[in-house]
């Protein structure tokens, strides 16, 4: 068996149309769980009036990083088989600052107004319409955004390629950074009871989640050598040399087995892919 | 945590952890992850050709939704989006949540409430074409992959928010 499964060809197309309604399903179901289908409960993080947004993000960032960075470190996972979004760094940045202002204005995030909507919300369906004329403004005007939609393009690029550092690493530190982020949205003064010893479940999750992030810094340590995320087994002569001026050289701080790995896997496939699967 | 009506929300660690789990599952057995904004482009794009077919097909943007030569609604983001909505109607349904209306200030107009949610929408469907992604697609998916670009995006997209807060605030007075 290897994974991805699909790309494998373990199953259909058909089969696959199912999987991912399931998985949306799952997705819309947990959404609303978090309390996302609320417009209110959302934004109120640009207010600091709610973490909600910050804490269920990067716990599910950290899980599924943490998952998939083991997969691919023992080798059941083969990196080259999944889609990573192509970075287009200008593109990218403008895009996520006008979103940003699109979102605390209007309330929701694309995936969230799906929610709200099926929650009977209003103002969610007003949103939806937004997108549709958005998408299309974007279109009409493409001819004086394309410059701006192909600023800074730079292939697949990972934090850890683009670092020269190992991926166990960069993992271990985002985890740790979160678990800072929530330990600080979560302090309030004097609140520091239950005694120190005794395990809640908040406790029990910061335990596991420090010893997940510790193995993952030693193991990929130990075998420096290994595929990092998303670098390929992509032989070094077969990288077209136009790819990017700020693609990493393979100078690590990990030690003298720096590798050929780390340079950048250039699949047209996947670009193309990624760049119609958000 | 508190919910306007209906049984609890779920602590965010835990709906965090399922929905981290529920991306993995979807990356490992499907080799691609969440998103949303995608789906919405599709559909622009099926709306286009169903109108003028030549002009969407030759479209500098739209016309790579045209490229595998079927309809861009036969493609795994539009079922995924189909999935969001009944899930999330499922689970509003189920946590007595459902209630027709719109969340807003109370002293704030529906109008001006309204028209802030179609404006942000508008300004979002833009956004995410251009950063080729949402908060699903590009923070979510992306950031669990460490991609570069989707964590440029994602600390962008909370600067935008803290940016404009102040100016949009009288929506929730």
């Amino acid at each position: 068996m290897s994974l991805p499964l699909y790309p494998s060809g373990a199953f259909g197309e058909g089969v696959g149309f199912l999987l991912i309604f399931l998985f949306g399903f799952l997705f819309g179901f947990l959404l609303e769980r978090a309390g996302f289908g609320s417009a209110r409960k959302l934004t109120d993080i640009f207010y600091f009036r709610d973490w909600a947004v910050l804490r269920v993000m990067f716990t599910a960032i950290v899980v599924a990083m943490l998952g998939l960075l083991y997969l691919a470190g023992v080798g059941w996972l083969d990196m080259d088989g999944v889609s990573i979004p192509a970075t287009v760094l200008g593109a990218q940045v403008v895009g996520g600052l006008l979103l940003g202002i699109g979102f605390v204005m209007g309330g929701y995030c694309p995936g969230t107004s799906a929610v709200g909507a099926a929650s009977g919300k209003l103002d969610a369906v007003f949103y939806l319409a937004g997108l549709v004329v958005g998408t299309g403004l974007f279109g009409a005007g493409f001819g004086l955004l394309e410059p701006i939609y192909r600023w800074g393009e730079m292939g697949t690029v990972t934090v850890p390629q683009w670092l020269g550092a190992n991926a166990g690493l960069v993992g271990a530190v985002i985890v740790l950074v979160a678990l800072a982020a929530f330990l600080a949205t979560e302090y309030r003064p004097g609140g520091l009871s239950p005694a120190w010893n005794v395990v809640t479940p908040k406790r029990a999750g910061v335990a596991v989640l420090v010893s997940l992030a510790f193995a993952l810094a030693v193991g990929y340590a130990m075998r420096s050598g290994a595929p990092v995320v998303a670098a390929g087994a992509a032989p070094a002569a077969a990288q077209p040399a136009a790819v990017s001026p700020l693609q990493p050289t393979a100078t690590s701080p990990s030690g003298p087995v720096a590798s050929p790995q780390r340079t950048l896997p250039v699949e047209v496939k996947r670009f193309k892919k990624a760049s119609s699967c958000s | 945590m508190r919910s306007e009506s209906g049984t609890q929300y779920w602590s965010p660690y835990a709906a965090g952890a399922a929905i981290g789990l529920t991306l993995l599952a979807t990356i490992v057995i499907l080799g691609s992850g969440l998103g949303a904004s995608g789906a919405i482009a599709r559909t622009v794009a099926a709306a286009f050709h169903a109108i003028a077919p030549e002009a969407a097909e030759s479209h500098a943007y739209f016309k790579t939704y045209f490229a595998e030569g079927r309809s861009p609604l036969q493609d795994w983001m539009v079922y995924q989006l189909g999935g969001v909505f009944l899930g999330g109607l499922v689970g509003a349904l189920t946590a007595g949540r459902w209630r027709p209306g719109l969340e807003k200030g109370p002293n704030a107009a529906r109008a001006h409430r309204l028209l802030l949610a179609f404006a942000g929408g508008t300004l979002t469907g833009l956004a995410a074409r251009l950063a080729r992604g949402c908060t699903s697609g590009q923070a979510l998916t992306g950031g669990a992959m460490l991609s570069l670009g989707s964590w440029a995006f994602m600390f962008s997209v909370f600067a935008g928010g803290y940016l404009a807060a102040w100016f949009v605030r009288r929506q929730w007075s």
